[in-house]
């Protein structure tokens, strides 16, 4: 059964937040998304792919060079045509510097749990993320790519590495108060050179709210 | 009373200092014969005297304070030559002349303070002292008068404008004096401006009314207002957009990202597997990157120096808003001049 979703209240608190930031000169936005899930596992016991949609949200502060962000999702991933689903929540947190106008070093942590049949997958990373972002033709439309590495700490299985990209872009038109988004997403856990291995894409769709 | 006996002393000495016959007597030396006929019990001779000084008019004319202790001696010069309608009608003058006037009863025997106890009950005279010239702010204590009767009675104080109907600021009964208040500036009501007429309406006890008429003049004086604050000038505004650049890093960019999502899958993942749907994607990045490669790209927007430029104009508005708040608050804050005239009265028969 699913949780109630906990991206509200945490878009909730962002919205509140948004004027006292706003007033120290700060740049808020909120952001909700919609995400087309896949999860592909290999282990040397077989290959099991789940799949399905996930809603979150992502509540963002830029205050001079430095930007926090904050995101949440939740969903149920089915298996196949397997009636039963996995809860799957993943959450966020990472603080950018931005060294040049655009591009922007980062590091947070990042984890992810699924509820397989009661027992939960849970994967842990402190990742390091470079990202730039810029304007195609227009301020109004901006594309951004992005690149992540870390190092997973997941309970039982003890994967190596963690690595992933990312690009997407976003149309704010006039520079208004909303701004619609399209991106996809890839990164994937190995262990054991590759024989176990974790991937995880996602194609997503935000409406974003530009407070400030 | 002291005050005015001292006066009439005075008067008396320098009365008999001067050299008398070398030319006409002033009113100021008949009251002083007169003053002393009435002690010399020549009381033909005090009426006289005293009835030539109260008829001196022009500049020589006596003064109210004077005036009106001539005529109780008159009153009482009168009275003992057994004219008693005479005495009644030159005390009415004295209390008409100041109708706070009281003959002082060490100077005066007792059937003279009596009979004058008895006219004075009778009257209904009213004095009105105001401010001849004065300025009453918002929020002040607005036009004061002070009303000095002969006797106890009620009466209705009003303002009448210029054609318009009567305002009644004060209605009730006055003792000796009363001080009341025309509320000339009141919170919320229109400033009165132009001329207007100070009403005292005394209710005489056989119906009908005396009346004492102030004409009043009120003039606003309005307060200086402040300047608008002048706009920003040009030059202190930022540039909002940053200088045109080449279209092939935001053409490139697009492409690129537009590239990565089509080819991610195989760098990121081992077995190079991703969804069909990224290429819709990325062919969307791709168009877009070229078409601002053969569009041309808009300068990007200076968000930090559009934020200075609005906090400079917001600045400016809250000026100038405060400006126009205070000018109207002055405006709103006029204080008003008020000249009065000279008083006349519309006597009745007492």
């Amino acid at each position: 059964m699913i949780r109630p979703l906990r991206a509200i209240p945490l878009l909730a608190l962002s919205a509140l937040a948004a004027p006292a930031a706003a007033q120290q000169g700060a740049a808020v936005s909120v952001t909700a998304r919609v995400t087309s899930l896949t999860m592909r596992s290999v282990a040397p016991a077989g290959r099991a792919s789940v799949n399905g949609a996930i809603l979150g949200g992502e509540a963002r502060l830029a205050v001079n060079f430095l930007t926090l962000r904050v995101a949440y999702a939740q969903g149920s991933l089915a298996r196949g045509s397997d009636p039963s689903r996995d809860l799957y929540v993943e959450g966020s947190g990472i603080l950018d510097i931005s060294p040049a106008p655009g591009l922007e070093i980062g590091i947070g942590p990042y984890v992810r749990s699924r509820v397989v049949d009661d027992v939960r997958q849970r994967l842990v990373v402190w990742r390091l993320r470079g990202r730039y972002e810029g304007s195609v033709g227009t301020p109004a439309l901006r594309a951004w790519l992005e690149a992540t590495a870390g190092k997973p700490d997941y309970s039982g299985d003890g994967f190596g590495t963690w690595w992933g990209g990312s690009a997407g872009l976003v149309f704010r038109p006039n520079g208004g108060v909303l701004g619609f988004g399209a991106s996809y997403a890839i990164d994937e856990a190995r262990a054991n050179r590759g024989a176990r291995r974790e991937t995880v894409e996602g194609l997503t769709v935000s409406v974003s709210a530009y407070l400030r | 009373m002291m005050p005015r006996l001292a006066l009439l002393l005075t008067l008396t000495v320098l009365a008999a200092a001067g050299p008398p016959g070398l030319r006409a007597q002033s009113a100021r030396e008949l009251v002083a014969s007169g003053l002393s006929a009435y002690r010399a019990v020549r009381y033909d001779g005090a009426v006289q005297q005293l009835r030539q000084a109260l008829n001196v008019e022009g500049d020589d004319a006596l003064p109210d304070s004077v005036r009106a202790t001539a005529y109780a001696y008159l009153a009482a010069a009168e009275y003992y030559r057994g004219h008693a309608d005479d005495a009644a009608a030159a005390t009415r003058q004295a209390l008409l002349t100041d109708p706070s006037y009281r003959p002082d009863t060490l100077v005066f025997p007792p059937d003279v303070t009596d009979a004058f106890e008895s006219v004075r009950r009778l009257t209904r005279y009213v004095r009105i002292q105001a401010p001849a010239d004065t300025i009453v702010q918002p929020g002040g204590r607005g036009y004061p008068v002070r009303l000095y009767v002969s006797a106890a009675h009620e009466l209705t104080a009003a303002l009448i404008p210029e054609g318009g109907t009567p305002r009644v600021f004060y209605d009730g009964a006055v003792r000796d004096s009363a001080d009341i208040v025309w509320p000339a500036l009141e919170r919320g009501a229109r400033s009165p401006t132009g001329r207007f007429v100070l009403e005292i309406r005394s209710r005489l006890p056989g119906g009908g009314a005396r009346v004492v008429r102030l004409p009043l003049e009120a003039r606003p004086i309005r307060a200086d207002t402040l300047p608008e604050p002048v706009p920003p000038a040009d030059s202190l505004f930022l540039p909002e957009r940053a200088a045109r650049r080449s279209t092939v890093p935001s053409a490139s960019l697009a492409l690129l990202a537009g590239a990565a999502t089509m080819l991610l899958p195989t760098l990121v993942a081992k077995d190079g597997v991703g969804s069909r749907t990224r290429y819709a994607l990325g062919a969307s990045l791709g168009v877009a990157g070229i078409v601002a490669f053969f569009t041309g790209s808009r300068p990007d927007p200076l968000p930090a120096n559009a934020a200075v430029n609005r906090a400079l104009m917001d600045a400016w508005r809250r000026d100038a808003d405060g400006v126009r708040a205070e000018n109207e608050r002055r405006r709103g804050r006029t204080a008003l001049r008020i000249v009065a005239g000279p008083t006349a009265s519309t006597d009745s028969s007492r």
